[in-house]
């Protein structure tokens, strides 16, 4: 394993490649999630790609600007830098990995970056999408309501999701569970409406839960509208981004693995 | 300023970032900072991260690390407790050698804090060992351990029975409970198949874990450096210490010749998990860590409650 920054010295990100072992049969950069998902499945993502990397797979994973060991704090972290930031990884493993396939590997609001990344890839694979953006940041700010009423006594709680959405308004930074969230984040989710006119690849994988198949659907038409050949699938698994838990979706790993062997590079020992 | 470095324990190979101090140090003090469960060296709401940070500004050396087999280290482990309080010493070698360090602290974060303790009492040489220690939230309650497995739940059946029938004030809890009824509808299926499993598989790394949480207390009582103790008061750990594991200091705390000073961080909570939490603890770490290095452990800003020389470890009224 090889841990390094790169970037920009503006916009310093932090990486950790896997070589495979053995002759490369494609590339991978894994787009983590933001907040608490990104730590609630940094062990077990880290893990996988470790894995994958024993499958022959030459895996980069990093930290978005504002998150982890990169440059930045949380107020710093921007979808559009998210997305740039998956692009600018896309770049560096294509330039050091020596596969001549790369695949984009996103989770929730990693994945929804994957998708609008200004980079050219062979493949996109999405696990649990965040397919609507401002409803997921709606979420948030649940999120912060909801843990101080679990923290404080109920009569203690004095800040509702419209004060924070108030104080965004008015240009200033609001603190979700230790995280900064900035104005300009805000306005990104809130005000998304459509995905780019061009997805970074044509062939895209996307994967859920049983109750996200509707919006997945949605996502997949829109996509294959833009000239994408998408293919979807839900699986049972427990929500597995939400808990500090060894839950694995084995379904979801299985299910990528054998797509990108026929996307992409096959199965080991061919070509 | 910080640099990736990676470190040995017997044959495993593990990655860590360490923060270099700004400007020139008299002497030369390391912080090793020890994470929480199976967790990232930067931390819930990157928490590690801004401590280090903050630390490195005053004039501190600063490691953070994964431990074998998980997140950033290499390969792949099953990391039992065990493991952990090994991987923690050779940290506290290397940094000290690496660094030529005139001493080190240990500053741990929950199931962080119970590894750091142990490495240090029962360190082997006195290289392994931290001069003084920083515990926040300090795991020292057997009953409430648990593993990624069971998603970090409590699984002790007494132990969840006593919190949910006994702890707190159950006037409140029944005038709640209609607006709770969709958490537990959702919760408590999952919550009794994980203590059903519990009950009917061994997990060794379970019954290894609570034996040497189940240590910790008397670990305490030994450790002879100094010591300070950072609980946020909303923190159910908190409230099992002061209950469960040291009710009117039946460890003799007080008694040592170091008493560990305790803050307790106001509405706060287990991972101290909002802006103004995590400032209160950094700051609390930072003025205590600064009083170790300057030889006088000084006394803590008015907006904690505290109970300086841990006198009764009671919280306090304002």
């Amino acid at each position: 394993m090889e841990h390094f920054f790169f970037g920009d010295d503006s916009r310093k990100l932090f990486g950790v490649f896997s070589p495979p072992s053995g002759k490369v049969r494609a590339g991978l950069v894994l787009c983590p999630p933001f907040g608490e998902e990104m730590i609630a499945t940094y062990a077990r993502f880290a893990r996988w790609s470790k894995g994958l990397a024993d499958q022959g797979f030459a895996v980069l994973r990093y930290h978005p600007y504002g998150t982890g060991e990169s440059d930045g704090t949380s107020a710093d972290f921007t979808f559009s830098g998210a997305a740039q930031d998956a692009a600018n990884a896309v770049e560096w493993l294509r330039k050091h990995s020596g596969a001549e396939q790369i695949g984009i590997f996103g989770l929730r609001v990693g994945a929804a970056a994957a998708v609008c990344a200004p980079a050219t890839a062979d493949c996109l694979i999405l696990w649990s999408p965040v397919l609507n953006l401002p409803l997921y940041f709606r979420d948030l700010l649940r999120l912060r309501v909801a843990k101080d009423m679990v923290q404080l006594k109920t009569n203690q709680v004095k800040v509702t999701a419209k004060d924070l959405t108030s104080r965004l308004e008015s240009g200033h930074p609001i603190d979700v569970l230790g995280y900064e969230i900035s104005p300009k984040l805000y306005r990104e989710l809130t005000a998304f409406s459509a995905w780019p006119d061009s997805l970074p690849a044509s062939r895209v994988l996307c994967l859920g839960l049983p109750s996200e198949q509707r919006a997945i659907e949605g996502a997949a038409k829109s996509w294959s509208e833009r000239g994408c050949s998408v293919r979807t699938q839900t699986y049972r698994a427990p929500v597995f981004w939400e808990d500090f838990s060894s839950d694995f979706p084995h379904d979801f790993a299985q299910s990528s693995i054998t797509w990108m062997d026929e996307q992409l590079a096959g199965p080991p020992g061919a070509g | 300023m910080k640099e990736i470095v990676s470190f040995s324990c017997r044959s495993w190979k593990l990655h860590g970032v360490v923060h270099l101090p700004e400007g020139r140090t008299e002497k030369r003090i390391g912080v090793v900072l020890v994470h929480e469960n199976i967790n990232t060296k930067f931390g819930t709401h990157g928490v590690f991260r801004k401590l280090a940070d903050a630390l490195a500004e005053a004039g501190f050396f600063v490691l953070r690390f994964d431990d074998r087999g998980t997140c950033d280290s290499e390969g792949v482990c099953d990391l039992t407790f065990l493991d952990r309080v090994a991987d923690c010493r050779s940290a506290v070698t290397f940094f000290r050698n690496r660094y030529g360090l005139d001493s080190v602290v240990g500053w741990g974060l929950c199931l962080g804090s119970s590894v750091a303790v142990h490495s240090s009492v029962e360190a082997g040489a006195a290289r392994e060992c931290f001069e003084a220690l920083v515990l926040c939230s300090v795991l020292a309650d057997s009953s409430i351990v648990s593993l990624p497995q069971y998603g970090y739940q409590n699984v002790n059946l007494t132990s969840v029975l006593r919190g949910s029938l006994l702890g707190g004030n159950l006037l409140r809890k029944l005038r709640e409970a209609p607006r709770k009824l969709d958490h537990y509808r959702k919760n408590l299926p999952k919550l009794a198949r994980l203590i059903f499993r519990r009950y009917t598989e061994r997990e060794p790394a379970l019954e290894q874990l609570r034996t040497q949480i189940a240590r910790v207390g008397q670990l305490l009582a030994e450790y002879q450096g100094p010591m300070l103790l950072i609980f946020g008061e909303n923190d159910p750990y908190w409230k099992s210490f002061e209950t469960r594991i040291n009710p009117n200091d039946k460890l003799g705390l007080r008694l040592k010749d170091h008493p560990p000073s305790l803050v307790l961080v106001k509405n706060g909570d287990h991972t101290f998990s909002s802006l103004e939490q995590t400032q209160e603890m950094i700051n609390a770490s930072l003025a205590w860590i600064a009083g170790f290095r300057n030889g006088r452990i000084p006394e803590l800003g008015k907006s904690y409650r505290r109970i300086e020389d841990a006198v009764s470890l009671a919280p306090v009224a304002d």
